[in-house]
């Protein structure tokens, strides 16, 4: 017989082994783990849409095809329409990263422009020399802007590769979901049958509420960013490349707490640099204000109302969550670590509160 | 394909098959649905088995739905932890159902189920309620008014009870 130490002991073994091979599972198989971590994100938001078709009587596999077959056209057309205009801007870009006298240009711009504006500092007269110091940093700002492009590029290309996968397995999740949960609670003992069923269905409605919310949200922004950049092209003359596309941009970055708000702003400030322009100063001003009070009018007035309070977290939680995710599967897994973590909290938060009433 | 095993593998899953189906069928709660709409709840159902002495549910667990006995014997006890006493309140076998006042909210079980033999049962909850009656509002608004027909009479029947026990004292 164990005593109450060695049992402790023994648990807290189990537990380390357990997460130790979590953590060997995740690193190794990061590529799996995402494809069936969006897969169940897509199911959990397209199942309404499914369930809806068949209350007019529509058998569930043809349900299925139909939403299925409207997600295919909608990737089909945005990709379509979106290629050519994301093919421009990085050729645009490289071309401009390529032209060595470019840096120069796009620091004087912004020295002349702030000299005009701000008429008490003469920085004009200093012009050589801040040149000289910012040149070398700009330089590798820029290799580093490129890099990053590349990266990003690389991920977006495996995540459309993935799209079919994804697909494929979303159609089968929704397809034949009551046979699948059928064959997953069949395998829970007796003991624990009733609260597990309760779980699964307080998890996937919380999460399907979070997830519409999040996708309202980031649809809300996306639009807003687009208007105001639009705004600023009409009645201010900022001239702004691609504000369609940063502005769908922007929207997908808010998807990410925090950081998604300023990463917005890069996506809409960098093409103004590289372009170069007259008044860059005050159309980065400009910009910065029109992506605050877009981010002012989502947090005072979206996401309230769209965004659920139950997978609130704390912002430091948040931001542990981004790192894992970063480092784990870089941006694809930053933009999907906060709902993965929101489907961890809300399977705790429910196993805690209800597995104390299902006690003798 | 023609080997025994075989056989009595597929005769055996079709004969559980038409034995939910019948259990559906005969439950009152399902009163109304035609076939086509049982086979649609039957493929909601989850079928279990208990052992002899096993519990399905016990006093005061949170509620979340009701079984139907395809076979064996289920007891219905009021258990009272403090003075560990058990009072038997009833014994269902095959065909009859049980804790369906749980498929309306998750106030606690006002009682025990215990299984005195080996039982498969039919597990039906709120929340597969709640799943046709989004996907299929018909079949779901069939199934609630039979369950407030079934609420209807029992609360008759208490009054009744109530009715008689107070003219009993007069």
């Amino acid at each position: 017989m164990m005593t109450k130490n060695q049992k402790f002991i023994v648990k807290l073994l189990a537990y380390l082994a357990g997460i130790f091979v979590l953590f060997f599972l995740i690193t190794k198989l990061t590529s799996l783990i995402l494809i069936i971590v969006l897969s169940i994100l897509l199911f959990t938001m397209l199942d309404p849409s499914v369930d809806k078709l068949e209350r007019y009587n529509i058998p569930r596999s043809l349900s299925t095809a139909i939403v299925i077959l409207s997600v295919f056209l909608f990737i089909g057309i945005t990709i379509s329409r979106l290629t050519p205009i994301i093919q421009d801007a990085g050729t645009t870009i490289v071309e401009k990263i390529k032209t060595n006298d470019s840096n120069e240009n796009n620091i004087e711009n912004i020295i002349l422009s702030f000299d005009k504006n701000i008429p008490f500092y003469d920085l004009s007269a200093n012009m050589p020399e801040i040149l000289e110091k910012l040149n070398p940093i700009l330089t590798s700002a820029k290799s580093k802007l490129a890099k990053t492009a590349l990266n990003v590029g690389k991920s977006i290309i495996n995540l459309v590769a993935n799209l079919f996968v994804i697909i494929f397995i979303t159609f089968f999740l929704l397809k034949d979901e009551r046979q699948l949960k059928k064959g997953l609670i069949n395998l829970i003992p007796n003991k624990h049958f009733e609260l597990s069923l309760n779980l699964m269905y307080k998890i996937q409605k919380q999460l399907a509420a979070y997830l519409k919310g999040q996708f309202l949200a980031a649809t809300s922004v996306g639009v807003l960013s687009t208007l105001g950049l639009f705004i600023l092209n009409t009645f201010f003359d900022a001239n702004i490349p691609y504000f369609v596309l940063i502005g769908i941009l922007a929207g997908l970055a808010n998807l990410i707490p925090y950081v998604g708000p300023a990463v917005g702003i890069v996506f809409a400030i960098t093409p103004v640099i590289f372009m170069g322009s007259e008044n860059l100063l005050f159309i980065i001003i400009l910009i910065i204000i029109t992506f605050s009070l877009v981010q002012m009018i989502d947090n005072i007035l979206v996401s309230p109302i769209v965004v659920g309070k139950s997978v609130d977290m704390h912002p430091l939680a948040v931001f542990i969550v981004l790192i894992i995710g970063g480092s784990l599967l870089g941006m694809a897994g930053m933009l999907f670590a906060v709902p993965t973590a929101g489907i961890i909290k809300v399977t705790i938060s429910e196993i805690i509160t209800n597995a104390s009433k299902y006690k003798d | 394909m023609n080997s025994p095993l075989w056989d009595n593998i597929f005769k055996n899953k079709k004969s559980i098959k038409a034995l939910e189906f019948e259990a559906i069928k005969n439950a009152n709660i399902f009163d109304g649905l035609k076939n086509k709409e049982l086979k649609f709840v039957q493929t909601m159902v989850y079928l279990r088995k208990f052992n002899k002495g096993e519990y399905i549910f016990k006093k005061s667990n949170p509620g979340n739905g009701m079984y139907i006995i395809l076979n064996g014997e289920v007891q219905i006890i009021d258990e009272n932890k403090k003075d560990q006493t058990q009072n038997l309140l009833a014994t269902l076998v095959d065909g009859e159902f049980f804790g369906e006042l749980s498929l309306l909210d998750e106030s606690p079980r006002s009682a025990s189920a215990l299984c005195s033999d080996y039982t498969e049962a039919l597990g039906f909850f709120r929340s597969d309620l709640l799943d046709i009656t989004n996907r299929k509002p018909l079949i779901g608004s069939k199934i609630v008014l039979n369950v407030a027909r079934i609420l209807g009479e029992r609360l008759r029947v208490t009054n009744n009870k109530l009715y008689k026990m107070q003219h009993k004292d007069k």
